[in-house]
């Protein structure tokens, strides 16, 4: 049997490959969902509903429609699944960062 | 990796699951199970707490499933997110800190392929020995959580003649610690000693070789208690 170090940079290791995949698939959601997010609008009394979203540096908003709660409740699901998972991803990258940095220590600047 | 984040998604994979009536269907394998261990024997130290990242479970050979639960939406809501391996067509579950993945005994010739549990709406993989788990299963509360796992004697047994299986070097060394560690653990308790020769003497001769096999180099302690039996 080996020292329990060899076998800690051996589960290190998997751990690493196991986000990897991880990052991948939460990768593969994010693109499926709608990007931006959900705006209303009042004017002159009336609720519009916009998409806001970033094109290069130029923030856009796009109108959608009146709003109404039942036509839009799926879009603001979306966004908001979006949004979780953009946030999983995130964690997922810092677990990532934390793994490499198990295996080979921090990077020392000269 | 945040171990309190990992252990808060551990418990609600498992009271979601449990909520649903699926807990009492299958049962939790793979090192997790060393928490409830650790419970069981009123918070040992002895028992090592080492957990992967991944939250293994066990479905019956027979696919039987009491209720029927989409599992995959389950898991969803939780943050989970399904990872795909094109290769063999298995599917896992991902979590920054955690990773689910279904198993499931193989038995006769096998196969490849994972078994689809229609009931689960799930894909599990089949791998041999896991039949030994799910014989000797113990039952361990932990509050409100009521959870099936294998017993710690047949755990510790089935990570030995696993480790001999293993081409993976990383994977056997593993294994073997898991199970020289827990050993250690149950040879200071009388019945778990009992327990393990009760459980050698209803394996297949064959398991049994192959278990003292690699006990005589890693644990010798429990050949010497094979001589008795």
């Amino acid at each position: 049997m080996k020292t329990p170090a060899i076998v800690l940079e051996g589960v290190l290791k998997e751990e690493l490959a196991r986000l990897k995949e991880a990052e991948k698939s939460y990768l593969r959601e994010v693109r499926k969902l709608p990007k931006g997010s959900f705006q209303k609008k009042k004017i002159k009394g009336i609720l519009y509903a916009y998409l806001v979203y970033r094109k290069g540096n130029v923030v856009l908003r796009k109108y959608l429609s009146r709003f109404s709660e039942a036509q839009h409740k799926h879009l603001r699901e979306q966004i908001e699944l979006r949004q979780k998972y953009e946030k999983q991803l995130r964690a997922v990258r810092r677990n990532q960062k934390r793994v490499l940095q198990m295996i080979h220590g921090r990077k020392r600047t000269i | 990796m945040d171990v309190k984040e990992q252990f808060k998604i551990f418990r609600q994979v498992l009271l979601k699951f449990q909520a649903q009536g699926i807990l009492q269907d299958i049962m939790l394998i793979g090192s997790w199970c060393l928490y409830f261990y650790q419970i069981e024997f009123d918070k040992s130290a002895q028992i090592q707490r080492v957990r992967t990242m991944d939250l293994d479970f066990l479905v019956p050979a027979n696919k039987k499933i009491s209720k029927e639960v989409d599992v995959p939406e389950i898991l969803k809501q939780m943050g989970f997110i399904p990872t795909f391996n094109r290769s063999t067509g298995l599917v896992v579950y991902d979590h920054p800190d955690l990773r689910v993945e279904f198993l499931i005994p193989e038995l006769g010739r096998g196969s490849d392929k994972p078994k689809t549990i229609e009931k689960l709406n799930i894909k599990a993989q089949s791998l041999r020995y896991l039949n030994l788990l799910m014989d000797y299963p113990r039952i361990i509360s932990d509050d409100e959580l009521h959870v099936k796992v294998p017993e710690p004697a047949i755990y510790a047994l089935h990570k030995l003649i696993v480790s001999s299986r293993r081409k993976d070097a990383v994977k056997r060394d593993k294994d073997l610690e898991a199970a020289t560690n827990l050993l250690d653990f149950l040879f200071t308790r009388p019945n778990e000693v009992s327990r393990i020769k009760s459980i050698l003497r209803t394996l297949p001769k064959k398991w049994v070789k192959t278990i003292l096999s690699v006990s005589e180099k890693h644990f010798p302690r429990l050949n010497e208690t094979a001589k008795d039996m």
